[in-house]
């Protein structure tokens, strides 16, 4: 049980008092005290809340809080009546004030559970940091990757120390990591090769003493630092200089996921070479960034198999060919490997490396090859032409070959997303939860194929990929999320969206006014018009609805004007550059808002040009105008009284940017919000993000039980009986009984109350206008459970 | 056929026997030993707890047992509670932890999942001077250790 003074300590934190009310001792209407009261309430940028909690089927765990700190309350006479009878207008989260002076302990499996549920923000910045108990349980799910670059060597050092602890390891040569410590020079051409070197020496260099692991069996089997990598990553420019994959790949035995980014140049995979070298291999991504050629090949004797030569067709005969083509039967292999992830793009990859892989790997789940086999030359044929494909096939094979393959997409880069992608997809996949579309600047032909309606309505993962350099078409984009009412997760970093694209309300129709008649005369004839104008609509009317009943029994329903994915929980996406305007157009946010869109969502990434957030740079010409305007004024100060003198201080603030994330309100359930912008206009200080600040603590309710008593009190929803806030009458008279119920109470209402990571990314910036090590330094005060970070 | 479960308290529970196979606890116990009337004596969950622990699994008698190898991977759990769960789970800390800890005895997995994600859920936004408050826990941390730990956070942090 709570005892008193644990009590009256939780409500010492409570911003809801004054001063003067946390020296008292707790009153005997300690209740009324933390009453919801909808005074405070008032000044909240007149914020909707009717429209927003009314909804009954918006359930939340957290309640939404104001976002204006809440004053005391100094006059408690005025104070409004605790028998108010409007509730409380949104689910509450019940917190307890635990009636046990034991700590709640969970056993060690319980706690994994639980991290399971969380991601990298909150167990590295929460959970790591509450005991020791829950360190050791959060250390196992944290993911510490180290990245390796052309850096100090100091910092190469202590990488090198870190590595047994890090389980994935990334190696950038050539390009930015995009890691703010890092003291990192840029690379000449010239030393790519010996930084590959390099990176290739450290890594397979024999362990003096291996550190101790937990599982010792394998520690002894661990003989350099890359057999404790399990997730490696290998993004490079010019790796074909030193081509570190055939030395390293012997020691890819422990490795599980392996992705290869080539940025530039040729470069050959020599593919069931390193798949025989790496037995524990689950995941392999090879993509290349460049119009240089990356082969796929097989890496042993099938290499040698010559192609059969396409078909040569004799121009006297037109479409008959010489000699018919030669199709080889699909081979079988006896080798088996564990791959459930194969995706390549950009690549050049024969039909029958493909056709391996599946034959190969019976545990696949995802198959992606896009992109793939632009023109390349054959020697043998004495011509340039992509290597020969056959979508179909590979298809069938696969569908026999991989029970477990959910994901499947072969697209060769001369081909679009069209009806025969689509066609195929919903023959051999018609109940796929998954798609992938491409831009290829007709996709509005996609909605007329029939295959579409079908396929879309069970999709819960879109990807959009953007081929051609072309972004995917903004109102096919749109015209899909109608449709897709299923879809969980958008990943739309491709497109870019055009607001004039979304479905606006049309606007209300205005009665014409009264004709007016000037002569008596003309009345009838005015009438006799309007008469026969009405008659001609309702009989186009009646016709158009018999025409409609004769044509066919199937009754149609409106194509959606709204988008469906209102349980959206990821939403990646590209918005419309609009030059300097806001980088969230007021449009799409009112749109989202109006209709009710993610209040689901915990993941948001956009992509847009500029954030506008901070004051404004003063501009020569700028700094003229206010200092005339406000000369103006001053010359007016003695006509007008303290208006003008409020205009005036008000002409004296720096001006500022009309914050662009604030539209973003209503996502309450956002755990991760990354931005890329390409500029950020405003010079940002910590107090500019002061919006995201936790507003009041926490809503504690607690019950402490009769001290003779061991029955337990249930506490649930106010709205279910439980108790509430708003309706402590009956609570207070209750109170007077031997039970001595506490309520406390402590509202919020934080902006995204459920953030854990805060990313900002930014491709240019004003030198020297902001400290961005500052901003996110004050941010962190504003917010210490969250991650912050503002980075180029 | 009915089986009857008696709590840590001596209290007896008669529930249906497809109820009583959700948790699989109880679901071995009865292979093990046949069909019998006699009670089966639960020591570790208490009857307030037990008779929660009934309600979740007469609600979810009908919903297919979970396989293990689904939950096990990160990337398909969810951190969604249907709204029956949401409610059911309004109680106060003390009893979601015997609950957590009851679902996790008789191997309910559906429950424990459930009794995890509403611990995740408190969880999230808070930071681990709130967490040690909500669940009444002691920092055992030295200042030196909290810095340090800090620090190799720091060099674990995503991009």
């Amino acid at each position: 049980m709570a005892s008193p003074a644990d009590i009256f300590t939780m409500t010492m934190s409570t911003p809801f008092l004054s001063d003067n009310e946390q020296s008292h001792v707790v009153p005997d209407h300690f209740f009324s005290e933390f009453d919801y009261d909808e005074n405070n309430f008032s000044g909240y940028d007149d914020y909707d809340y009717g429209s927003d909690y009314g909804d009954d089927l918006d359930i939340r765990l957290t309640l939404p809080a104001p976002h204006k700190a809440p004053r005391a309350r100094r006059n408690k006479q005025n104070k409004k009546s605790p028998t108010s009878p409007k509730p409380a207008p949104f689910t509450k989260i019940i917190q307890p004030i635990v009636d046990c002076s034991q700590p709640l302990l969970f056993p060690l499996e319980v706690l994994e559970l639980v991290c399971l549920h969380l991601n990298q923000a909150t167990l590295r910045h929460c959970m790591s940091l509450v005991c020791k108990s829950w360190n050791t349980v959060s250390d196992r799910y944290i993911r510490r990757i180290g990245i390796w670059t052309s850096t100090s060597d100091h910092y190469e050092q202590r990488l090198l120390q870190q590595m047994p602890g890090l389980d994935t390891l990334e190696c950038w040569i050539g390009i930015n990591p995009d890691v703010a410590e890092m003291e990192r020079a840029p690379l000449l051409r010239g030393q790519m090769g010996s930084a590959w070197e390099r990176f290739r020496d450290a890594i397979l260099a024999p362990l003096q003493d291996p550190p101790l692991q937990d599982n010792k069996d394998d520690s002894s089997n661990r003989t350099c630092l890359l057999h404790y990598i399990q997730h490696l990553t290998l993004r490079g420019d010019r790796m074909n200089y030193v081509d570190p994959l055939p030395t390293i790949q012997h020691e890819f035995r422990f490795l599980k996921t392996l992705t290869i980014l080539n940025m530039t140049r040729d470069l050959n995979i020599y593919l069931f070479r390193l798949l025989n070298c790496s037995p524990e291999l689950r995941e392999l991504t090879i993509k290349t960034k460049s119009f240089d050629d990356m082969h796929i090949y097989f890496g042993d004797e099938d290499d040698d198999v010559v192609e059969p030569p396409e078909p040569v067709f004799d121009p006297e005969t037109a479409h008959f060919p010489v000699k018919p083509k030669v199709i080889l039967p699909i081979k079988n292999y006896p080798d088996r490997y564990r791959l459930q992830v194969f995706e390549c793009s950009a690549v050049m990859i024969k039909q029958r490396v493909l056709e391996r892989v599946i034959s190969t790997c019976p545990e696949l789940q995802i198959l992606k090859a896009i992109e793939i086999n632009r023109s390349t030359w054959h020697p043998a044929e004495n011509r340039s032409r992509p290597y020969v494909v056959d979508e179909a096939r590979l298809f069938e094979h696969a569908k026999s070959s991989c029970p477990n393959l959910e994901w499947m997409t072969i697209l060769k880069v001369q081909n679009c997303v069209g009806e025969a992608y689509m066609k195929r997809q919903n023959l051999f996949f018609p109940e796929s939860k998954y798609l992938m579309l491409t831009s290829n600047r007709n996709e509005l032909e996609l909605l007329t194929i029939p295959a579409v309606a079908t396929l879309v309505q069970n999709i819960t993962v879109l990807e959009i990929r953007t081929t051609m350099s072309v972004a995917f078409d903004s109102l096919t984009l749109n015209k899909l999320l109608c449709r897709m009412p299923h879809l969980l997760h958008l990943h739309a970093f491709g497109a870019r969206l055009r607001v004039n694209d979304l479905h606006q309300p049309p606007k209300p129709v205005i009665e014409a006014p009264k004709r007016f008649i000037w002569h008596n005369k003309y009345r009838k004839q005015v009438q006799k018009t309007e008469k026969q104008r009405r008659r001609r609509e309702a009989l186009s009317r009646f016709q158009n609805s018999t025409s409609d009943e004769n044509d066919e029994s199937i009754v149609s329903l409106p194509e959606p004007l709204i988008w469906q994915c209102r349980d959206l929980r990821t939403l990646e996406l590209g918005l419309y550059p609009y030059g300097e305007i806001s980088l969230i157009n007021k449009t799409w946010a009112e749109y989202v808002d109006r209709n009710r869109l993610f209040r689901n969502l915990t993941s948001l990434r956009l992509q847009g040009a500029t954030l506008h957030l901070g004051q404004l740079r003063e501009f020569p010409h700028v700094t003229k105008q206010r200092a005339k305007a406000l000369e103006e004024l001053k010359a007016r100060r003695s006509k007008q009284g303290l208006a003008q003198i409020r205009a005036e201080r008000d002409i004296e603030k720096p001006l500022r940017y009309c914050n662009d994330l604030l539209p973003l309100r209503g996502m309450r359930s956002l755990e991760e919000f990354n931005l890329c912008v390409d500029k950020i206009p405003g010079m940002l200080h910590p107090r500019d993000l002061d919006f995201l600040r936790q507003r009041s603590v926490e809503t504690v309710v607690g019950i402490i039980s009769h001290e003779h008593d061991n029955d337990t009190v249930q506490i649930g929803d106010p709205q279910q009986g439980g108790k509430s806030i708003g309706d402590d009458t009956s609570d207070s008279d209750d109170s007077s009984s031997d039970d001595h119920s506490l309520q406390q109470e402590e509202e919020t209402e934080t902006f995204w109350p459920r953030l854990q990571a805060f990313h900002i990314r930014y491709t240019s910036h004003l030198q020297g206008v902001t400290n961005f090590t500052g901003v996110v330094a004050g941010m962190r005060a504003i917010r210490p459970a969250v991650e912050f970070s503002i980075r180029r | 056929m009915p089986v009857v479960l008696t709590s840590s308290d001596s209290e007896t529970f008669t529930v249906d026997k497809e109820v009583a196979e959700r948790s699989i606890l109880i679901k071995n116990m009865i292979e093990d030993v046949g069909e019998s009337d006699s009670p089966i004596p639960l020591p570790n969950v208490s009857s307030a707890v037990l008779k929660k622990v009934i309600e979740f699994c007469d609600h979810h008698r009908n919903d297919p047992i979970q396989v293990q190898d689904e939950t096990d991977d990160p990337r398909k759990r969810s951190n969604d509670i249907e709204e029956w769960d949401m409610k059911f789970m309004q109680v106060d800390q003390e009893m979601l932890f015997e609950i957590i800890l009851a679902a996790n005895y008789l191997d309910i997995k559906t429950l424990l999942d459930v009794g995890c994600t509403t611990v995740a859920n408190l969880i999230k936004g808070k930071t681990p001077e709130e967490i040690r408050k909500l669940f009444n826990i002691v920092n055992d941390f030295t200042p030196e250790e909290e810095a340090q730990i800090k620090k190799e956070n720091e060099w674990a942090e995503d991009r």
